[in-house]
């Protein structure tokens, strides 16, 4: 097992390294670093970034306004999918908003949320409306997962209604919303970069990166980019854990 | 006393009980012996409550505790079996009593070392243990049983069935078993009421003449009455 995982780490290794080559070799035959300047230019960019105070204080608000973001859309989605799930009105309610949030470009939301919010709201709305359906839809699907066997003990042992919903639904929903968290968690980043790119609030990542491209700073929107795909990849490792631990303290069930 | 009178039950217009009545005394088990279908379990499920019947009445059962031993153990996967416990007595125990409640009663069933076990670390035996340690520290005033050793093997069934017995004797609560295993009812029912195919009717109801303490399937009344349960599962589906 051992061997197996460090030969599936070697090849993940490998695979990041081909990437980087193809870079290298397109930037060389190019020999334009204003389309496509070569990596080692593009981390020099972001090292002297990570040395800048301005630096963290954009990567920092994208943080937040994610998080917020993220959050916001948890805790509206799990009521509403807990709700739906208990009442089929609710239910009927509701699917044909979510049905329509879902089909609607992402760009249609920003340009709209743009001249509706401030700048610094934008891509927390964006990124809450953008997670709320899928946060919804997996309470929902879960709620419709608990158990009726249990559900029956429940109501023979006279529970009551919240500790059916505390001991019994909610932690029946839990995978369902680790699913979703996993799902919005990389959507997340990528909504609220794109809004902050189009509404410019004062510190951002999307700031930096729109102003490198209009400086035609190719390297600089490289390290821009590379901050983002940072930020998805300790998120996930994060949610990684919290799922982990929250798996440990359910005796191995989520 | 449990009176049921006139009981009408049926599923998508399949009855499953037409004009049932019978009786079960108070802090004795009552065994309910009948074919597999006949609607054992929607007996208990209407005497819990969980179901309604389209007709007739049950009476003795109203605002009473209920104690239910499953088929399967449904036990909460994401709890230990202390809080499988824990969380059925809270609203009808005093916290201080709680814990020295669940201990005691895991340890009438052999469980006491396992109480911070999640379920699913333990067999199916010991989480049968467990639920039935659920279903007696609950302070039911009736407690139903629905298969509850179906599942499994021979010697795990025996020595569930004893660890019942002691249990049981402590309160003498009132028990209704439904079971299609002969031997089980006569081990276990102080009554032992026998149904016909759906719908279901009383084909017979025999008390059992020996005390828990002194069953054996050997004992020679024990024998004589496993001929006349024998005669009525018979006589039931001779009936349809």
């Amino acid at each position: 097992m051992k061997d197996f995982i460090s030969k599936t780490r070697l090849i993940g290794f490998l695979s990041l390294l081909l990437i980087l080559l193809l870079w290298k070799l397109l930037s060389f035959f190019l020999k334009a670093d204003i389309i496509l300047p070569p990596p080692e230019k593009a981390f020099t960019v972001f090292l002297a970034f990570i040395r800048r105070r301005a630096f963290w204080a954009a990567v920092g608000a994208t943080v937040l306004r994610g998080a917020a973001g993220f959050f916001l859309s948890f805790i509206a989605g799990t009521l509403v999918g807990l709700a739906a799930g208990a009442n089929t009105l609710v239910h009927a309610f509701i699917r044909f908003p979510l049905q329509i949030i879902r089909s609607t470009p992402v760009m249609s939301v920003i340009l709209l949320a743009v001249m509706w919010f401030s700048s610094d709201a934008v891509p927390v709305f964006v990124a809450f409306l953008m997670s709320f359906p899928i946060v919804c839809q997996n309470v929902l699907q879960g709620t419709l997962h608990v158990d009726p066997a249990l559900l029956e003990m429940a109501a023979v042992y006279r529970l009551s209604r919240r500790d059916t919903l505390l001991h019994i639904s909610f932690p029946a929903v839990l995978p369902y919303l680790g699913a979703a968290a996993t799902a919005t968690l990389g959507l997340t980043w990528k909504v609220v970069i794109a809004a902050e790119v189009l509404s410019l609030p004062l510190k951002a990542v999307g700031t930096g990166m729109q102003f490198a491209q209009i400086n035609l700073e190719a390297a600089e929107v490289f390290a821009w980019t590379i901050t983002a795909i940072l930020l998805s990849f300790l998120s996930e490792e994060l949610m990684k854990g919290i799922t982990a631990a929250v798996k440990r303290k359910r005796g191995g069930k989520i | 006393m449990i009176r049921i009178t006139g009981l009408t039950k049926s599923f998508d217009r399949l009855p499953v009980f037409r004009d049932l009545s019978l009786e079960i005394r108070r802090h004795r088990v009552t065994a309910l012996l009948g074919p597999s279908g006949c609607g054992k379990t929607t007996l208990l499920n209407l005497l819990s409550g969980t179901l309604e019947p389209d007709g007739g009445t049950v009476e003795g059962v109203e605002g009473k505790r209920i104690s239910y031993l499953f088929q399967e153990p449904r036990l909460l996967p994401w709890k230990t079996v202390e809080q499988n416990l824990d969380l059925v007595l809270k609203a009808v125990t005093r916290r201080e009593e709680r814990k020295e409640l669940i201990f005691r009663t895991l340890a009438a069933v052999g469980l006491a070392e396992f109480a911070h076990y999640y379920p699913e670390a333990l067999s199916g035996g010991m989480r049968q243990r467990a639920a039935m340690a659920r279903a007696f520290a609950y302070p039911g005033e009736i407690l139903l049983m629905d298969e509850p050793f179906q599942a499994l093997d021979l010697g795990r069934k025996i020595s569930l069935v004893r660890d019942f017995e002691g249990l049981w004797r402590d309160d003498r609560r009132t028990g209704i078993f439904v079971t299609h295993d002969v031997h089980e009812a006569l081990m276990l029912g102080d009554c032992i009421i026998v149904f016909s195919h759906r719908p279901a009717t009383v084909v017979d109801s025999m008390e059992n003449p020996v005390p828990h303490e002194e069953r054996s399937l050997k004992h020679e009344a024990i024998l004589n009455l496993e001929k006349k349960v024998y005669r009525a599962l018979l006589q039931g589906k001779g009936d349809h």
